[in-house]
C-alpha cells in the first residue's frame, strides 16, 4: 500500500522536526516573569493567503504592463501598498506587549490546566487577535482594548508532577489573514498537578487508616499542655499569638488528645495497590476528609504532616501527594 | 479514527466554514465589483451571472450553503458557452473579463469556507482593476477607490480576530489603510520602472464601444448628428492659439460614394509627397480619448510628428494601433503650404468617381457649370455663391432626404449641417471635373481659460471638402462656411437656430455653470496628461528633471521613499503611552518630593504619601504637625474634592516649610 513509505518519512520528518524543536528550544532563553515583545523577538511571515495576494498582484502587474493602463497600475499599486502596510499592522499588533505570566492554581491529574498569560500594551494601540499555541488549536481570538487583559493557555489532561508550562507562542494574523506574526514565549510558569483523586476502597475505616491510640503521649487537640518551638509541619491555628506578640518568635502551642478520633492516612498500608493509585485514594481521602471536618494526618514514606484541618493543612497535603516521587 | 474525537480537525480550524454575516458582506462585495463588468456584457450572459448570486442567497436563506455539483458543472458549461457564442473567443479582455465574471460567480456559489472567501475577494480585487480596461475617467477611478474600501472592509472582516468586533470599528479600519495606502502607491506610481507594452498580446479595438467619430460618412441616412459634449481630444499649443476658423481638424479622407456612404475607398501604401511650407508653423499636443480607430487628427498639413505612425499620401496620420485608451501625440503643421506634387492617375480616377444611378440633377447642374464657367477656381466659387445666396439653411434637424440625396437637398429641402453641404459640394465638383473629396474631421475647439488649452468635443465634429486645383495642389474648401459663416467663426452655438440650441445645452457661453465646466474640463486634461499619459517615456522625462535617469535610480529612490514612509507609519504605531495629566495637587506635592529628595529624603516608588509623610516626621519630628497637614490636604484634595482655596492652603503649606 502507498500509505507505508508515506508513513515511514513521516515518522522520520517527525524524528527531524522533533531535533530540531529541542534545538530551538535550548536557544530561547527563560524570559523570567515576564517579556515585553520587541523586534527582536516577533517573526512575521506571510499566510498562504498572503503568497496568493502576492501572485494576483503579480497578474495584475503583468497586465497592467501589457495594456500600458496607468488605472489598473495605480490600482496594483493601491493594493500592493494595502499589503505592505497590512504586514506593518500585524507586527504592530504584536510589538511593545508586556506579558506577564500568570498564576495558575494548582488542578487533579486528568484536567486541563488553564493558564494565564496577562497581556499589556504599552502603547496606545489596541490590540486584537491575539491567539496561544499553535495555530491548529481552536481558541478565542484575545482581544486588548486599553488595560491588561489575560489570555488563557489551556493545556491537555496533565499527569501528576509539577508541569513546566514548555516553549508556546504568541501569534496574530490581525488585520488581513495575509501575515502571520509570532513570537516565542518560555516563561517560568508551572502547575502543580495533584494525583487524581480516585475511590478504591469503600471506607475511611480500611487498611489505609490508622485510629490515634488512645494514649496521653500522643499530642491531640484537646487540652492544653504548653508552648514549644514552632515546625514547619504545624498548623497556623496552633500558633500562639500572643506569645509572638511578646517574644518575636513562632511558638506553637501543645493539646494533649483525650477522645482521639484522629484519623492517619497512610501510604504504607496501602499494600494491595500501584504507587499511582494509592497517592490518588489518599488523595481522595484528604478531600473526603476536608468535606466531613474530620482531622487527618498523612503518612508518606520518609515523610509525615502531622493531623490537622482546614484549607492549608489539605494544600500542604495534596501537594505532598504531587511531588511525591516524582521523577 | 482520531484518538480526540472532540478535538477538531486541523483543516476545520485552519479553514472554518464560512458563516452566513461575512458571507452576506461577501456577496455585497461581489456585486460591486461586478456590476460594471455585468452591465457591460451581453444581456443573457449577465443574467446568468447573476442568478448565481440568486441561487446563493436563496440557499443561504434556506439555510444550507454549498451547491450541488452538477449544479456547479452546469454553471461553469454554460458561462464558458455563453462567452464563446457572445464574443466569438475566450481570448481578449472582454470576454476573459467575462469569463473572469462568470468564474468570481461560481466560486461564489460553492463558497463555504474561509479559503473560498478569501479567494473571491482577491478575485474582486482583479476585477476592479480589469475595469480599468474600459474606462478610466476620474469618476470611474473614484468608484473603483470606494470598491477597494469595501473589499478591504470585507477582507478585515473575514479574519476571525475580528468576527464579533462592531462595524464602525472595521469600516473605519479599512477606510484607514487605505487612505495611509495612497502616498506609498503614488511613490510606486511615479517611480515603479515602467516598460512599454505590450507584453504578450494587442489589445483590440473593442467593437461595442461608441464614440462619435466614425470612418464613413451617410448624409441624410441618420438624420441627425450626434449631440454629444463629450471631450474628442484636447490640444495644448506651445504659443499662441490659432484663430478659430482656422482650426480644422483633418481626419479621414472620404474618396469613395456609393450614392448612400462615403467612405476611405481604397487605401495606398505610399508616404505624404512633399509640399511647400508657408508661413509659421504650429506646434501642439494632442491628447486624444479612445475613439478604437487608428486616426489622428492633425491641423492641415502634419510637417513633423511624434508618437504617431503614418503619414499617408492623403496627410492623414494615423497611429500604430487602435486607440483604445487616452493617447498622446505631438505634432509639427503648417496651415498654409502648396502641394506641389502631380495627382497621379489613379487619385484622377477616384477623385472623380460618381455612382451613375443616383443624383442626375446634381450632375446635370455641375455639367451645366463647367460649360458655363470653365475655369476650376470660378465653379469652386460659383458653387459656394449659390448655397450662399439661395436659401440655404444650417440646422441640425433637417427633413429626411429620398433615393437621390445630393437632389433632393440641393433642389427640395435645402436644410442641413456639414455633412450634407458637403456630399452635395463634392458631388458637384466631381460632376464638373474637378477632383475632389471629403474631409471629416473636427472644426474649432473651446478654449479652456483655466489651463489655455483647447477642448475639442463630440459636438465640434465636421465634414469639408478638398479639391485639386492645377497649380494649387489640394485646397480646402468649406462649403457650410458660406451658409453658416458664425460655424467657422465663432462655434456651433453661434451658427445653429434657437429651437436646435436648447437641445445641446453643453454648447451654451452663457450657461451659469460655464466656470463649473471649465474647471472640472482642466482637471480632467490634468488626469489624462499626469496620470493616464505617465508611460514609460514620459516617465524617463519627467523623472530626468529630478537627476533620476534610469530604472536603477528609480527602483532606489522608490524604495528609499517607501522605507522612509514605513518607518514614519512604524514610529507611529509605536508612538508610547500618552503621557497623565498631571492634577495642580500633584505638581505640588511632586514639587515638594522633590525638595526633600534634595535634603536626602527621597520618596519611594511604593509609598503612598501617608506613608511618605510619617517617615519624613520620622526624621523631622519637631515638623510632625506640618507634613501631616500636607499630607492630609493633599489627600484630600486628590480623592475627595479639588477645591481652589485647599489648594492655595497646600500651596501655602508646602512653600511654607522649613525642614
Amino acid at each position: 500500500m502507498s500509505t507505508t513509505p508515506k508513513s515511514k518519512k513521516n515518522t522520520r520528518y517527525q524524528a527531524i522536526r522533533i531535533k530540531l524543536q529541542g534545538w530551538f528550544n535550548s536557544r530561547i532563553e527563560r524570559h523570567g516573569n515576564s517579556i515585553t515583545l520587541t523586534g527582536r523577538s516577533i517573526y512575521v511571515i506571510p499566510t498562504r493567503y498572503g503568497f496568493m495576494l502576492a501572485c494576483m498582484l503579480f497578474g495584475l502587474l503583468l497586465g497592467s504592463m501589457n495594456y500600458s493602463n496607468s488605472m489598473s497600475f495605480m490600482l496594483t499599486f493601491l493594493v500592493t501598498s494595502i499589503g505592505i502596510l497590512g504586514m506593518h499592522y500585524t507586527y504592530g499588533n504584536m510589538v511593545q506587549l508586556k506579558i506577564d505570566a500568570g498564576n495558575c492554581p494548582p488542578i487533579f491529574a486528568g484536567q486541563n490546566a488553564k493558564i494565564p498569560f496577562l497581556l499589556t500594551p504599552l502603547n496606545s494601540r489596541p490590540r486584537y487577535g491575539l491567539f496561544l499555541g499553535d495555530a491548529d488549536r481552536l481558541q478565542q481570538p484575545g482581544n486588548v482594548e486599553k488595560a491588561r487583559s489575560a489570555l488563557c493557555f489551556s493545556t491537555e489532561a496533565l499527569s501528576r508532577g509539577r508541569y513546566q508550562l514548555p516553549r508556546t507562542r504568541i501569534w496574530t494574523t490581525f488585520p488581513f489573514g495575509i501575515f502571520y506574526s509570532w513570537a516565542w514565549l518560555k516563561l517560568d510558569q508551572s502547575v502543580l498537578v495533584y494525583p487524581q483523586p480516585q475511590s478504591f476502597m469503600q471506607h475511611l475505616e480500611s487498611e489505609g487508616l490508622q485510629q490515634g491510640e488512645q494514649s496521653s503521649n500522643r499530642k491531640g487537640d484537646d487540652d492544653f499542655a504548653g508552648i514549644r518551638r514552632y515546625q514547619e509541619t504545624d498548623s497556623p491555628n496552633r500558633i500562639a499569638w500572643k506569645a509572638l506578640a511578646h517574644s518575636r518568635e513562632l511558638l506553637s502551642k501543645e493539646f494533649h488528645g483525650t477522645t482521639d478520633n484522629n484519623i492517619w492516612l497512610n501510604y504504607e498500608l496501602l499494600t494491595q495497590l500501584e504507587p499511582e493509585d494509592r497517592l490518588s485514594q489518599l488523595c481522595q481521602w484528604i478531600l473526603d476528609c476536608e468535606r466531613d471536618h474530620l482531622p487527618y494526618g498523612l503518612c508518606l514514606p520518609g515523610n509525615t504532616i502531622d493531623i490537622d484541618l482546614g484549607e492549608r493543612h489539605k494544600k500542604h497535603c495534596l501537594e505532598r501527594l504531587a511531588l511525591f516521587e516524582v521523577r | 479514527m482520531s484518538l480526540f474525537s472532540d478535538k477538531p480537525a486541523l483543516a476545520e480550524v485552519k479553514n472554518p466554514a464560512l458563516q452566513s454575516k461575512p458571507l452576506m458582506l461577501l456577496m455585497l462585495v461581489i456585486v460591486a465589483s461586478s456590476t460594471a463588468h455585468l452591465m457591460r456584457m451581453p444581456p443573457m450572459l449577465s443574467a446568468l451571472i447573476a442568478s448565481a448570486l440568486g441561487i446563493k442567497l436563496l440557499m443561504l436563506w434556506r439555510g444550507h450553503m454549498v451547491a450541488s455539483r452538477i449544479m456547479l458543472v452546469l454553471f461553469t458549461v454554460g458561462v464558458t458557452a455563453l462567452v464563446f457564442v457572445s464574443y466569438g473567443t475566450i481570448n481578449g479582455h472582454e470576454a476573459g473579463s467575462a469569463l473572469l465574471v462568470g468564474m468570481l460567480g461560481l466560486k461564489l456559489l460553492e463558497a463555504k469556507n474561509h479559503r473560498d472567501a478569501m479567494i473571491c475577494i482577491f478575485l474582486a480585487y482583479f476585477l476592479t482593476a480589469v475595469n480599468f480596461l474600459f474606462t478610466q475617467s476620474i469618476a470611474t477611478a473614484a468608484w473603483m477607490l470606494c470598491q477597494v474600501v469595501l473589499i478591504t472592509f470585507c477582507l478585515i472582516s473575514l479574519n476571525q480576530a475580528l468576527f464579533d468586533s462592531p462595524w464602525q470599528f472595521r469600516a473605519k479600519f479599512a477606510l484607514k489603510t487605505v487612505l495611509q495606502a495612497i502616498p506609498i502607491m503614488a511613490v510606486m506610481f511615479v517611480l515603479f520602472p515602467r516598460i512599454p507594452g505590450p507584453l504578450w498580446g494587442i489589445p483590440k479595438p473593442s467593437g461595442s464601444a461608441t464614440t462619435g467619430f466614425s470612418d464613413s460618412m451617410s448624409p441624410g441616412m441618420f438624420s441627425e448628428l450626434a449631440q454629444s459634449g463629450a471631450v474628442a481630444f484636447r490640444v495644448k499649443f506651445d504659443g499662441e492659439l490659432p484663430k478659430q476658423n482656422q482650426l480644422y481638424w483633418r481626419g479621414l479622407v472620404l474618396w469613395h460614394y456609393d450614392g448612400f456612404t462615403w467612405n476611405k475607398g481604397s487605401s495606398v501604401d505610399s508616404n505624404a509627397p512633399a509640399f511647400e511650407k508657408q508661413g509659421e508653423s504650429l506646434d501642439y499636443t494632442v491628447t486624444l480619448e479612445p475613439h478604437q480607430k487608428k486616426t489622428l487628427f492633425t491641423l492641415d498639413m502634419p510637417w513633423n510628428f511624434k508618437n504617431a505612425d503614418n503619414l499617408d499620401r492623403n496627410f492623414q496620420l494615423s497611429a500604430k494601433r487602435a486607440i483604445t485608451q487616452v493617447s498622446q501625440y505631438q505634432v509639427n503643421s503648417y496651415t498654409s503650404y502648396r502641394i506641389n506634387s502631380k495627382l497621379e492617375a489613379f487619385e484622377w480616377r477616384k477623385g472623380l468617381q460618381l455612382p451613375k444611378d443616383y443624383n442626375p440633377r446634381t450632375r446635370a447642374l455641375g455639367k451645366q457649370w463647367r460649360a458655363e464657367l470653365g475655369d476650376a477656381e470660378a465653379i469652386v466659387n460659383k458653387a459656394l455663391q449659390h448655397f450662399n445666396q439661395e436659401d440655404f439653411y444650417y440646422t441640425l434637424r433637417p427633413p429626411p432626404l429620398g433615393k437621390n440625396k445630393a437632389d433632393d437637398f440641393l433642389f427640395n429641402t435645402r436644410k442641413g449641417f456639414c455633412e450634407y453641404y458637403s456630399n452635395a459640394f463634392v458631388l458637384l465638383m466631381r460632376a464638373a471635373d474637378i477632383p475632389a473629396r471629403v474631409v471629416v474631421g473636427y472644426m474649432g475647439g473651446e478654449r479652456n481659460p483655466i489651463n489655455n488649452n483647447l477642448t475639442v468635443r463630440q459636438s465640434d465634429a465636421h465634414a469639408w471638402a478638398e479639391v485639386w486645383l492645377s497649380g494649387k495642389g489640394w485646397v480646402r474648401v468649406d462649403p457650410t462656411a458660406a451658409v453658416a459663416p458664425s460655424r467657422i467663426e465663432q462655434n456651433l452655438d453661434a451658427a445653429l437656430p434657437e429651437e436646435d440650441r436648447s437641445a445641446l445645452p453643453f454648447l451654451s457661453k452663457s450657461s451659469p455653470l460655464k466656470g463649473l465646466i471649465n474647471l472640472w474640463d482642466a482637471v480632467d486634461n490634468g488626469w489624462n496628461q499626469w496620470v493616464l499619459g505617465y508611460n514609460p517615456e514620459f516617465q524617463r522625462k519627467f523623472l530626468a528633471r529630478f537627476g533620476l535617469e534610469d530604472f536603477l535610480h528609480f527602483t532606489y529612490v522608490m524604495v528609499g521613499l517607501i522605507g522612509v514612509a514605513l518607518t514614519v507609519f512604524s514610529y507611529w504605531m509605536l508612538r508610547p503611552l500618552r503621557k497623565i495629566k498631571l492634577t495642580p495637587a500633584q505638581k505640588l506635592f511632586n514639587q515638594f518630593c522633590r525638595r526633600m529628595a534634595r535634603k536626602g529624603y527621597a520618596r519611594h516608588d511604593y509609598e503612598t504619601a501617608s506613608d511618605y509623610v510619617d517617615r519624613l516626621a520620622q526624621h523631622m519630628p519637631q515638623q510632625e504637625q506640618q507634613l501631616m497637614e500636607i499630607a492630609n490636604s493633599y489627600n484630600r484634595l486628590r480623592y475627595q474634592q479639588e477645591s481652589g482655596v485647599l489648594l492655595g492652603q497646600l500651596s501655602g503649606l508646602i512653600k511654607g516649610f522649613r525642614a
